[in-house]
Protein backbone atom coordinates (compact mmCIF):
# COMPACT_ATOMS: atom_id res chain seq x y z
CA UNK A 1 0.00 0.00 0.00
CA UNK A 2 1.02 3.56 -0.54
CA UNK A 3 2.97 4.75 2.49
CA UNK A 4 1.99 8.34 1.75
CA UNK A 5 -1.45 7.55 3.08
CA UNK A 6 -4.85 8.31 1.65
CA UNK A 7 -5.31 11.55 -0.20
CA UNK A 8 -8.14 12.85 -2.37
CA UNK A 9 -6.79 11.24 -5.56
CA UNK A 10 -6.07 7.96 -3.84
CA UNK A 11 -9.51 7.81 -2.25
CA UNK A 12 -11.08 8.28 -5.66
CA UNK A 13 -8.89 5.51 -7.00
CA UNK A 14 -10.07 3.17 -4.24
CA UNK A 15 -13.70 4.00 -4.92
CA UNK A 16 -13.22 2.51 -8.38
CA UNK A 17 -11.71 -0.76 -7.22
CA UNK A 18 -13.49 -4.10 -7.11
CA UNK A 19 -14.37 -5.00 -3.53
CA UNK A 20 -15.40 -8.62 -4.01
CA UNK A 21 -13.90 -10.68 -1.19
CA UNK A 22 -11.25 -13.13 -2.31
CA UNK A 23 -9.35 -15.90 -0.55
CA UNK A 24 -10.50 -18.59 1.84
CA UNK A 25 -8.28 -18.39 4.91
CA UNK A 26 -6.20 -15.42 3.74
CA UNK A 27 -8.88 -12.89 3.04
CA UNK A 28 -8.50 -9.98 0.68
CA UNK A 29 -10.45 -7.78 -1.65
CA UNK A 30 -10.04 -8.13 -5.38
CA UNK A 31 -8.76 -4.64 -6.07
CA UNK A 32 -8.99 -4.67 -9.87
CA UNK A 33 -10.53 -1.68 -11.57
CA UNK A 34 -14.31 -1.78 -11.14
CA UNK A 35 -16.50 -1.60 -14.22
CA UNK A 36 -19.97 -1.49 -12.65
CA UNK A 37 -21.79 -1.79 -9.32
CA UNK A 38 -23.49 -5.08 -8.46
CA UNK A 39 -27.22 -4.87 -9.19
CA UNK A 40 -28.02 -6.46 -5.83
CA UNK A 41 -25.49 -5.35 -3.24
CA UNK A 42 -24.12 -2.31 -5.06
CA UNK A 43 -20.47 -3.03 -4.43
CA UNK A 44 -18.05 -1.94 -7.18
CA UNK A 45 -17.21 -4.99 -9.30
CA UNK A 46 -14.51 -5.67 -11.86
CA UNK A 47 -14.92 -7.28 -15.29
CA UNK A 48 -13.92 -10.71 -13.98
CA UNK A 49 -16.38 -10.74 -11.10
CA UNK A 50 -19.23 -9.02 -12.92
CA UNK A 51 -21.69 -11.48 -14.44
CA UNK A 52 -24.05 -11.11 -17.39
CA UNK A 53 -26.89 -11.04 -14.86
CA UNK A 54 -25.50 -7.82 -13.39
CA UNK A 55 -24.53 -9.51 -10.12
CA UNK A 56 -21.14 -9.71 -8.47
CA UNK A 57 -19.57 -13.13 -7.87
CA UNK A 58 -20.68 -13.17 -4.22
CA UNK A 59 -24.34 -12.42 -4.98
CA UNK A 60 -24.36 -14.88 -7.88
CA UNK A 61 -23.04 -17.64 -5.62
CA UNK A 62 -25.69 -16.83 -3.02
CA UNK A 63 -28.46 -16.70 -5.61
CA UNK A 64 -27.64 -19.99 -7.29
CA UNK A 65 -25.68 -22.20 -4.90
CA UNK A 66 -23.96 -25.22 -6.40
CA UNK A 67 -23.06 -28.46 -4.63
CA UNK A 68 -20.28 -29.48 -6.98
CA UNK A 69 -16.80 -28.40 -5.92
CA UNK A 70 -15.79 -28.59 -9.58
CA UNK A 71 -17.84 -25.45 -10.08
CA UNK A 72 -15.85 -22.26 -9.70
CA UNK A 73 -18.70 -20.65 -7.75
CA UNK A 74 -18.82 -23.46 -5.18
CA UNK A 75 -16.10 -22.11 -2.92
CA UNK A 76 -17.76 -18.68 -2.59
CA UNK A 77 -20.98 -20.25 -1.37
CA UNK A 78 -19.14 -22.72 0.84
CA UNK A 79 -16.85 -20.15 2.51
CA UNK A 80 -19.45 -18.26 4.53
CA UNK A 81 -21.10 -21.48 5.73
CA UNK A 82 -17.72 -22.93 6.61
CA UNK A 83 -16.73 -19.90 8.71
CA UNK A 84 -20.05 -20.15 10.53
CA UNK A 85 -19.67 -23.88 11.26
CA UNK A 86 -15.98 -23.75 12.18
CA UNK A 87 -16.69 -20.84 14.47
CA UNK A 88 -19.00 -23.17 16.42
CA UNK A 89 -16.48 -26.03 16.30
CA UNK A 90 -13.86 -23.75 17.83
CA UNK A 91 -16.29 -21.98 20.15
CA UNK A 92 -14.78 -18.80 18.78
CA UNK A 93 -17.36 -16.20 17.82
CA UNK A 94 -14.62 -13.81 16.68
CA UNK A 95 -13.60 -16.26 13.93
CA UNK A 96 -16.89 -15.81 12.11
CA UNK A 97 -17.39 -12.16 13.04
CA UNK A 98 -13.88 -11.37 11.79
CA UNK A 99 -14.75 -12.86 8.41
CA UNK A 100 -18.16 -11.20 8.37
CA UNK A 101 -16.71 -7.83 9.30
CA UNK A 102 -14.09 -8.19 6.61
CA UNK A 103 -16.59 -9.23 3.96
CA UNK A 104 -18.97 -6.41 4.81
CA UNK A 105 -16.05 -3.99 4.92
CA UNK A 106 -16.17 -4.21 1.14
CA UNK A 107 -19.11 -1.85 1.30
CA UNK A 108 -16.99 0.86 2.88
CA UNK A 109 -14.89 2.08 -0.02
CA UNK A 110 -11.75 4.03 0.63
CA UNK A 111 -10.39 1.87 3.40
CA UNK A 112 -7.47 0.36 1.56
CA UNK A 113 -8.07 -3.34 2.15
CA UNK A 114 -7.20 -4.36 -1.38
CA UNK A 115 -4.89 -7.20 -0.54
CA UNK A 116 -6.23 -9.87 -2.81
CA UNK A 117 -5.51 -11.06 -6.31
CA UNK A 118 -4.31 -7.67 -7.38
CA UNK A 119 -2.03 -6.93 -4.45
CA UNK A 120 0.79 -4.86 -5.91
CA UNK A 121 3.39 -4.11 -3.30
CA UNK A 122 2.60 -6.40 -0.39
CA UNK A 123 3.48 -3.67 2.04
CA UNK A 124 0.26 -4.10 4.00
CA UNK A 125 0.23 -7.79 4.91
CA UNK A 126 -2.52 -9.93 6.29
CA UNK A 127 -0.70 -10.48 9.51
CA UNK A 128 -0.90 -8.02 12.37
CA UNK A 129 2.56 -6.88 13.18
CA UNK B 1 -12.65 -43.48 -34.42
CA UNK B 2 -15.65 -41.30 -34.91
CA UNK B 3 -15.26 -37.56 -34.93
CA UNK B 4 -17.12 -36.93 -31.69
CA UNK B 5 -15.03 -39.49 -29.87
CA UNK B 6 -11.82 -37.87 -31.07
CA UNK B 7 -13.16 -34.46 -30.03
CA UNK B 8 -14.09 -35.79 -26.63
CA UNK B 9 -10.67 -37.28 -26.08
CA UNK B 10 -8.90 -34.09 -27.11
CA UNK B 11 -10.50 -32.16 -24.27
CA UNK B 12 -9.36 -34.52 -21.54
CA UNK B 13 -6.38 -33.05 -19.70
CA UNK B 14 -3.33 -35.39 -19.62
CA UNK B 15 -3.22 -35.28 -15.81
CA UNK B 16 -6.93 -36.06 -15.76
CA UNK B 17 -6.19 -39.31 -17.61
CA UNK B 18 -3.67 -40.27 -14.92
CA UNK B 19 -6.15 -39.56 -12.15
CA UNK B 20 -8.79 -41.70 -13.82
CA UNK B 21 -6.43 -44.53 -14.79
CA UNK B 22 -4.36 -44.87 -11.64
CA UNK B 23 -6.44 -42.88 -9.12
CA UNK B 24 -3.22 -41.08 -8.30
CA UNK B 25 -1.98 -37.60 -8.98
CA UNK B 26 1.29 -35.86 -8.21
CA UNK B 27 1.54 -32.35 -9.59
CA UNK B 28 2.80 -28.87 -8.92
CA UNK B 29 0.74 -26.31 -10.81
CA UNK B 30 -0.07 -22.62 -10.83
CA UNK B 31 -3.71 -21.60 -10.28
CA UNK B 32 -4.33 -21.06 -14.02
CA UNK B 33 -3.02 -24.57 -14.75
CA UNK B 34 -5.18 -25.99 -11.97
CA UNK B 35 -8.17 -24.28 -13.56
CA UNK B 36 -7.51 -26.14 -16.83
CA UNK B 37 -7.26 -29.47 -15.03
CA UNK B 38 -10.38 -28.84 -12.94
CA UNK B 39 -12.31 -27.76 -16.05
CA UNK B 40 -11.42 -31.07 -17.66
CA UNK B 41 -12.49 -33.05 -14.57
CA UNK B 42 -15.71 -31.05 -14.24
CA UNK B 43 -16.64 -31.60 -17.87
CA UNK B 44 -16.30 -35.37 -17.57
CA UNK B 45 -17.80 -35.52 -14.09
CA UNK B 46 -20.98 -33.91 -15.41
CA UNK B 47 -21.33 -36.61 -18.06
CA UNK B 48 -22.93 -39.78 -16.87
CA UNK B 49 -21.24 -43.09 -17.65
CA UNK B 50 -18.23 -41.39 -19.15
CA UNK B 51 -15.10 -43.50 -19.51
CA UNK B 52 -13.14 -40.47 -18.36
CA UNK B 53 -15.35 -39.70 -15.35
CA UNK B 54 -13.03 -38.90 -12.43
CA UNK B 55 -13.26 -41.11 -9.34
CA UNK B 56 -15.90 -40.16 -6.82
CA UNK B 57 -13.18 -39.57 -4.21
CA UNK B 58 -11.80 -36.77 -6.37
CA UNK B 59 -15.06 -34.87 -6.08
CA UNK B 60 -15.90 -35.75 -2.49
CA UNK B 61 -12.47 -35.65 -0.83
CA UNK B 62 -9.84 -33.96 -2.94
CA UNK B 63 -11.60 -31.15 -4.76
CA UNK B 64 -13.11 -29.30 -1.75
CA UNK B 65 -9.66 -29.03 -0.16
CA UNK B 66 -7.96 -28.04 -3.41
CA UNK B 67 -10.62 -25.43 -4.16
CA UNK B 68 -10.33 -23.88 -0.71
CA UNK B 69 -6.53 -23.73 -0.72
CA UNK B 70 -6.37 -22.50 -4.33
CA UNK B 71 -8.32 -19.42 -3.29
CA UNK B 72 -5.31 -18.36 -1.23
CA UNK B 73 -2.64 -19.06 -3.84
CA UNK B 74 -1.55 -16.03 -5.91
CA UNK B 75 -1.42 -16.31 -9.72
CA UNK B 76 2.35 -16.81 -9.67
CA UNK B 77 2.28 -19.21 -6.69
CA UNK B 78 2.14 -22.99 -6.89
CA UNK B 79 -0.01 -25.64 -5.31
CA UNK B 80 1.63 -29.07 -5.10
CA UNK B 81 -0.62 -32.04 -4.53
CA UNK B 82 0.26 -35.69 -4.23
CA UNK B 83 -2.77 -37.86 -3.77
CA UNK B 84 -3.55 -41.55 -3.85
CA UNK B 85 -7.27 -42.24 -4.00
CA UNK B 86 -7.04 -46.03 -4.34
CA UNK B 87 -8.19 -46.55 -0.78
CA UNK B 88 -6.98 -49.23 1.63
CA UNK B 89 -7.31 -52.26 -0.64
CA UNK B 90 -3.95 -52.25 -2.51
CA UNK B 91 -1.56 -54.78 -1.01
CA UNK B 92 1.39 -52.38 -1.11
CA UNK B 93 -0.25 -50.35 1.65
CA UNK B 94 -0.64 -53.32 4.02
CA UNK B 95 2.02 -54.16 6.57
CA UNK B 96 3.12 -57.67 7.58
CA UNK B 97 0.57 -59.95 9.25
CA UNK B 98 1.25 -61.30 12.71
CA UNK B 99 -0.48 -64.02 14.63
CA UNK B 100 -2.06 -63.10 17.95
CA UNK B 101 -2.44 -65.44 20.93
CA UNK B 102 -5.77 -67.26 20.74
CA UNK B 103 -7.53 -70.25 22.31
CA UNK B 104 -7.45 -73.64 20.56
CA UNK B 105 -9.45 -73.89 17.32
CA UNK B 106 -9.24 -70.11 16.95
CA UNK B 107 -6.74 -68.30 14.79
CA UNK B 108 -6.23 -64.57 15.10
CA UNK B 109 -4.15 -62.42 12.81
CA UNK B 110 -3.56 -58.71 12.79
CA UNK B 111 -2.15 -56.26 10.26
CA UNK B 112 -2.03 -52.55 9.72
CA UNK B 113 -2.72 -50.61 6.55
CA UNK B 114 -1.08 -47.22 6.13
CA UNK B 115 -2.52 -44.95 3.48
CA UNK B 116 -0.86 -41.55 3.03
CA UNK B 117 -3.49 -40.36 0.63
CA UNK B 118 -2.89 -36.63 0.61
CA UNK B 119 0.17 -34.39 0.67
CA UNK B 120 -0.23 -30.74 -0.17
CA UNK B 121 2.07 -27.74 -0.24
CA UNK B 122 1.01 -24.24 -1.20
CA UNK B 123 2.63 -20.83 -1.48
CA UNK B 124 0.02 -18.49 -0.06
CA UNK B 125 -0.44 -14.91 -1.11
CA UNK B 126 0.46 -13.50 2.29
CA UNK B 127 3.93 -14.99 1.83
CA UNK B 128 3.40 -17.99 4.09
CA UNK B 129 3.81 -21.62 3.09
CA UNK B 130 1.18 -24.21 3.94
CA UNK B 131 1.91 -27.93 4.25
CA UNK B 132 -0.73 -30.57 4.84
CA UNK B 133 -0.56 -34.32 5.09
CA UNK B 134 -3.33 -36.81 5.75
CA UNK B 135 -2.54 -40.45 6.47
CA UNK B 136 -5.05 -43.13 7.35
CA UNK B 137 -3.86 -45.91 9.70
CA UNK B 138 -6.28 -48.81 9.91
CA UNK B 139 -5.84 -51.92 12.05
CA UNK B 140 -7.40 -55.15 10.78
CA UNK B 141 -8.02 -58.13 13.06
CA UNK B 142 -9.17 -61.36 11.50
CA UNK B 143 -10.49 -64.19 13.62
CA UNK B 144 -11.08 -67.67 12.21
CA UNK B 145 -12.94 -70.10 14.41
CA UNK B 146 -13.77 -73.68 13.51
CA UNK B 147 -16.70 -75.25 15.34
CA UNK B 148 -16.95 -78.92 16.35
CA UNK B 149 -19.02 -79.63 13.28
CA UNK B 150 -16.20 -78.30 11.12
CA UNK B 151 -17.91 -75.12 10.10
CA UNK B 152 -15.55 -72.16 9.69
CA UNK B 153 -16.53 -68.69 10.93
CA UNK B 154 -14.50 -65.67 9.90
CA UNK B 155 -14.80 -62.23 11.44
CA UNK B 156 -12.77 -59.17 10.48
CA UNK B 157 -12.76 -56.05 12.61
CA UNK B 158 -11.22 -52.76 11.62
CA UNK B 159 -10.33 -49.73 13.65
CA UNK B 160 -8.47 -46.71 12.44
CA UNK B 161 -7.42 -43.13 12.70
CA UNK B 162 -6.54 -40.47 10.19
CA UNK B 163 -3.56 -38.44 11.21
CA UNK B 164 -3.82 -34.91 9.89
CA UNK B 165 -0.77 -32.76 10.20
CA UNK B 166 -0.47 -29.21 8.95
CA UNK B 167 2.12 -26.46 9.23
CA UNK B 168 2.11 -22.86 8.19
CA UNK B 169 5.44 -21.08 7.92
CA UNK B 170 4.79 -17.37 8.17
CA UNK B 171 6.66 -14.72 6.22
CA UNK B 172 9.76 -13.24 7.76
CA UNK B 173 9.00 -10.95 10.68
CA UNK B 174 5.28 -11.71 10.84
CA UNK B 175 3.88 -11.73 14.37
CA UNK B 176 1.23 -14.01 15.81
CA UNK B 177 -1.50 -13.46 18.36
CA UNK B 178 -2.93 -16.21 20.54
CA UNK B 179 -6.60 -16.81 19.62
CA UNK B 180 -9.33 -15.93 22.09
CA UNK B 181 -10.30 -19.58 22.61
CA UNK B 182 -8.29 -22.83 22.57
CA UNK B 183 -8.72 -25.24 19.65
CA UNK B 184 -11.23 -28.10 19.97
CA UNK B 185 -9.97 -31.22 21.78
CA UNK B 186 -9.16 -33.11 18.59
CA UNK B 187 -6.67 -30.45 17.43
CA UNK B 188 -3.30 -29.83 19.07
CA UNK B 189 -1.24 -26.79 18.19
CA UNK B 190 2.39 -25.81 18.59
CA UNK B 191 3.91 -22.46 17.72
CA UNK B 192 7.63 -21.99 17.22
CA UNK B 193 8.35 -18.30 17.15
CA UNK B 194 11.43 -17.09 15.35
CA UNK B 195 12.49 -15.14 12.31
CA UNK B 196 9.88 -17.16 10.43
CA UNK B 197 7.27 -18.33 12.90
CA UNK B 198 5.96 -21.84 12.30
CA UNK B 199 2.51 -22.93 13.47
CA UNK B 200 1.82 -26.64 13.51
CA UNK B 201 -1.43 -28.46 14.12
CA UNK B 202 -2.01 -32.18 14.49
CA UNK B 203 -5.22 -34.12 14.76
CA UNK B 204 -6.33 -37.71 15.03
CA UNK B 205 -9.70 -38.36 13.45
CA UNK B 206 -11.59 -41.63 13.71
CA UNK B 207 -11.90 -43.57 10.46
CA UNK B 208 -12.48 -47.14 9.41
CA UNK B 209 -12.09 -49.17 6.26
CA UNK B 210 -15.00 -47.44 4.55
CA UNK B 211 -15.16 -43.98 6.07
CA UNK B 212 -12.53 -41.33 5.61
CA UNK B 213 -12.42 -37.96 7.36
CA UNK B 214 -14.54 -35.38 5.62
CA UNK B 215 -12.83 -32.48 3.84
CA UNK B 216 -14.53 -30.13 6.28
CA UNK B 217 -12.87 -31.90 9.22
CA UNK B 218 -9.50 -31.53 7.50
CA UNK B 219 -10.18 -27.84 6.88
CA UNK B 220 -11.03 -27.56 10.58
CA UNK B 221 -7.46 -28.61 11.34
CA UNK B 222 -6.14 -25.94 8.94
CA UNK B 223 -8.35 -23.30 10.53
CA UNK B 224 -6.25 -23.20 13.70
CA UNK B 225 -3.21 -22.14 11.63
CA UNK B 226 -5.02 -19.02 10.49
CA UNK B 227 -6.67 -18.08 13.77
CA UNK B 228 -3.25 -16.96 15.00
CA UNK B 229 -3.09 -14.28 12.31
CA UNK B 230 -6.59 -12.83 11.94
CA UNK B 231 -7.31 -10.52 9.01
CA UNK B 232 -7.27 -6.83 9.67
CA UNK B 233 -10.77 -5.81 10.64
CA UNK B 234 -12.47 -3.65 8.10
CA UNK B 235 -13.75 -0.45 9.59
CA UNK B 236 -17.41 0.21 9.21
CA UNK B 237 -18.64 3.71 8.74
CA UNK B 238 -22.07 3.19 10.22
Amino acid sequence: MDPAGPGPAREEDQLNRCTVTSGFFVLGHCGRTAVAPCAQCGRPTCQEHYGPDGLCAECRAAASPTRSPYDEQWVRGYRRGYYSRSSQTYGDATWYSGFDEYDRGAFNPGQGHYLGDYDHDGDDGFVDS
Amino acid sequence: MRFWKRAAKRQVHPLHMGLVGRKQLSVSLRPAEWAELIDSLAWQDAKRRSAWAPPEEARELLMPIVRAVLEDVPPDGTLQVTTDLRGLAPQDKAGPRRTLPAPPAVERTEWYVTDPWLRLRADLRDGSVLDLSVTDHVRHRRTEKRSRSGRLKIKVKTKGVARVSATRTLPRGAAVRRPATPPPPFVSVRVREGERTVIRTDAKLAVDAQVRPTPERILDVLTELFRWTPPKAARRTS
